[in-house]
């Protein structure tokens, strides 16, 4: 599912151009912006359901531009550069972009980054997606029903966050729930142990598991989750 | 006239002889002198080496040895050497001489010597030590600063050179950027755009005629091929000569496992994604990763892959965990030639090429970048001879890392 409006800010006209009458054969209504300056003082700048960004821009630069996007708002970010280079990766992902797709890319290959993290954002947007701890039974229950047996470690790592209810669980406090001693957490046991708890619950839904890492602070479900 | 009191030290073995010596040195006036008398060399150097002697009145006929000999042992053990006058008999005038030439101030006549003229050598000859030694020490000072000067201009001259190297290697290195965007910007975007172009235009013929005109269709996919395989060979240049080297900080990133191979698949020319068989055993979705490089490493293994097996034949990515240690595993299958036990010690090497490829050229940098690429990711990469035949490239990803 591609989203219904989208705005391009790149200055490779040739590109934009290409790309919008590609997204709009597939019936996305694409608004092209040769740079940031005549983004950032259009109406309704914000309103667009989707970014497509390049880093290189005349005027305001691209990573900063992500920035203000995301600050407006939760709408999918995708970076689409030639910028090559791990500190352009972890800026871009910092600021705020869900996906950074280096040049050269076909355009089929924009739509499916697209359609992958406007999905992300969706599922974290609707409220219907309830996740439910079921403690009797030492089980989640996704928002589509299914059913997920959960590990001594994984209860504890849920429990932590049903209590956290939506802020971020440090990793002290998650070590602690596992019994480790937080000052030699050299050893990976807690990236591991949510590493395990995301991949069975994924092995048994669809649902996208909106846990989320904090670089160095620790994680956090960023989605409504109850006990029962 | 000093006051201080000379440290006199009289090598004489002749009791007469020291104690004419001691005497004239006695009724000297205006002087004070210390006198050490020892009656043998060896005992006179080690007297000497003891420090302090300012003058040494040295008898050149010694039982242990006679004439110039005593001078030059003296000479030799005894650094640096005081004052020295050498005492000589009426026959060995001429040794004593010879004497002054080893280093020697002065020399006097046993017999023919008077306090008067006795005090007169002593003086002369510290005089001349103390001028001997000046000058000496001037022509060290000298050599030092010749020395000194030399070491300055050297490495004056050094450091301007480094500093030419290192400017011409900035400039040579702004000149690499350079070279590198352009070739990123003006040369491989726009061919990425033509290839757009012609894919739509592709599509755009298959769906306006029933019947494909095969007569435009083939020129159009050929071309597209020719400019997928100059960008796929420009990307990986860029990629080894940009991402690879500049620095190692890992990015991480939850990545979704389904999109990740999305993008993968549709970097292969359309006319060979079919042969490509996606064998995910996995139903892990989010995996830790560094997508941009793995999306690099991927592509390169298929593009392989595809290039060194036969026309057709197909060409597996299975994917699948790992517990111990907790990764996913990438497997790349095909069934070529396999890699030659020769060629596979360096097949992970800058600049290796196999000989049995269909793709005509390429620069080696496909595996290089493979194992660039798992280096990061703290992984493995190994390749092993698929049964009945052809290779499997097997590269592990650890994951529950941190993020």
């Amino acid at each position: 599912m591609l989203p219904s409006t989208l705005a391009v800010i790149d200055d490779d006209r040739e590109f934009a151009e290409y790309l919008s009458k590609f997204l709009e054969q597939r019936g996305v209504r694409v608004h092209v912006f040769p740079d940031s300056d005549e983004f950032l003082t259009a109406r309704d700048a914000y309103a667009f359901d989707f970014y497509v960004v390049d880093l290189m821009l005349p005027g305001v630069d691209g990573v900063d531009l992500i920035r203000l996007i995301r600050r407006k708002g939760p709408a999918g970010i995708v970076v689409v550069s030639g910028r090559v280079g791990a500190d352009v990766f972890e800026s871009v992902l910092r600021a705020g972009a869900d996906m950074y797709l280096m040049k050269p890319v076909r355009f089929e290959q924009v739509a499916l980054a697209i359609e992958a993290v406007h999905r992300r954002v969706e599922a974290g947007r609707s409220h219907a997606s309830v996740w439910r701890l079921d403690r009797a039974a030492h089980k989640v229950v996704a928002p589509d029903g299914a059913r997920i047996d959960l590990s001594d470690n994984d209860l504890a790592l849920v429990e932590c966050f049903v209590a956290a209810d939506g802020a971020t669980v440090t990793r002290a406090t998650l070590c602690e729930r596992l019994g480790r001693d937080p000052s030699t957490e050299a050893d990976n046991f807690l990236h591991a142990a949510i590493y395990r708890l995301r991949r069975r619950i994924e092995r048994s839904t669809a649902s996208t598991v909106p846990l989320h890492s904090e670089p160095k602070v620790g994680y956090t479900f960023r989605g409504k989750l109850l006990a029962v | 006239m000093t006051t201080l009191t000379l440290q006199v030290l009289l090598i004489e073995d002749n009791p007469a002889d020291a104690s004419m010596i001691t005497d004239l040195l006695a009724q000297a006036r205006g002087w004070e002198f210390a006198l050490t008398w020892v009656s043998d060399l060896s005992t006179g150097i080690d007297r000497l080496r003891g420090g302090g002697i300012d003058l040494v009145l040295l008898d050149l006929g010694l039982p242990e040895s006679t004439g110039l000999a005593t001078v030059q042992r003296l000479v030799a053990q005894v650094v640096p050497l005081p004052t020295l006058i050498v005492l000589s008999g009426v026959t060995d005038e001429e040794i004593a001489i010879r004497a002054l030439q080893l280093g020697a101030q002065d020399y006097l006549v046993k017999g023919q010597v008077g306090s008067a003229l006795l005090l007169r050598a002593i003086r002369y000859a510290i005089g001349r030590r103390q001028a001997e030694e000046a000058v000496t020490r001037e022509l060290m000072r000298t050599r030092e600063l010749a020395t000194e000067k030399a070491v300055r201009v050297k490495a004056e001259s050094v450091s301007e050179e480094l500093r030419r190297l290192l400017e011409e290697r900035d400039q040579m290195l702004a000149e690499r950027e350079d070279m590198l965007r352009l070739l990123a910007h003006e040369v491989r975007q726009p061919l990425n755009n033509a290839s757009a172009a012609l894919e739509s235009a592709s599509l755009a013929i298959a769906n306006t005629t029933d019947h494909p005109e095969t007569g435009v269709r083939t020129p159009l996919a050929r071309a597209q091929h020719v400019l997928d395989h100059v960008i796929g060979t420009l990307n990986n240049a860029l990629a080894a000569a940009t991402l690879l080297t500049t620095g190692t900080a890992d990015v991480m990133a939850d990545t979704d496992l389904h999109t990740l191979v999305g993008l993968v698949v549709r970097d292969i020319a359309v006319e060979d994604r079919p042969r490509v068989v996606m064998d995910s055993l996995t139903g892990t979705r989010t995996v830790q990763l560094q997508p941009v490089l793995m999306r690099l490493a991927l592509t390169n293994l298929l593009f392989n892959a595809l290039a060194y097996s036969p026309p057709g034949s197909p060409v597996r990515l299975r994917i699948y965990d790992s517990e111990e240690p907790l990764a996913m595993v990438f497997e790349v299958v095909d069934t070529g030639d396999g890699i030659s036990a020769e060629l596979l010690p360096r097949v992970f090497d800058k600049g290796t090429r196999g000989t049995n490829t269909r793709a005509t050229t390429g620069a080696g940098l496909g595996l290089y970048i493979v194992r660039k690429v798992v280096d990061a990711h703290r992984g493995t990469v190994e390749i092993v001879p698929n049964t009945p035949r052809g290779s499997i490239v097997r590269m592990s990803i650890p994951q529950g890392v941190e993020v």
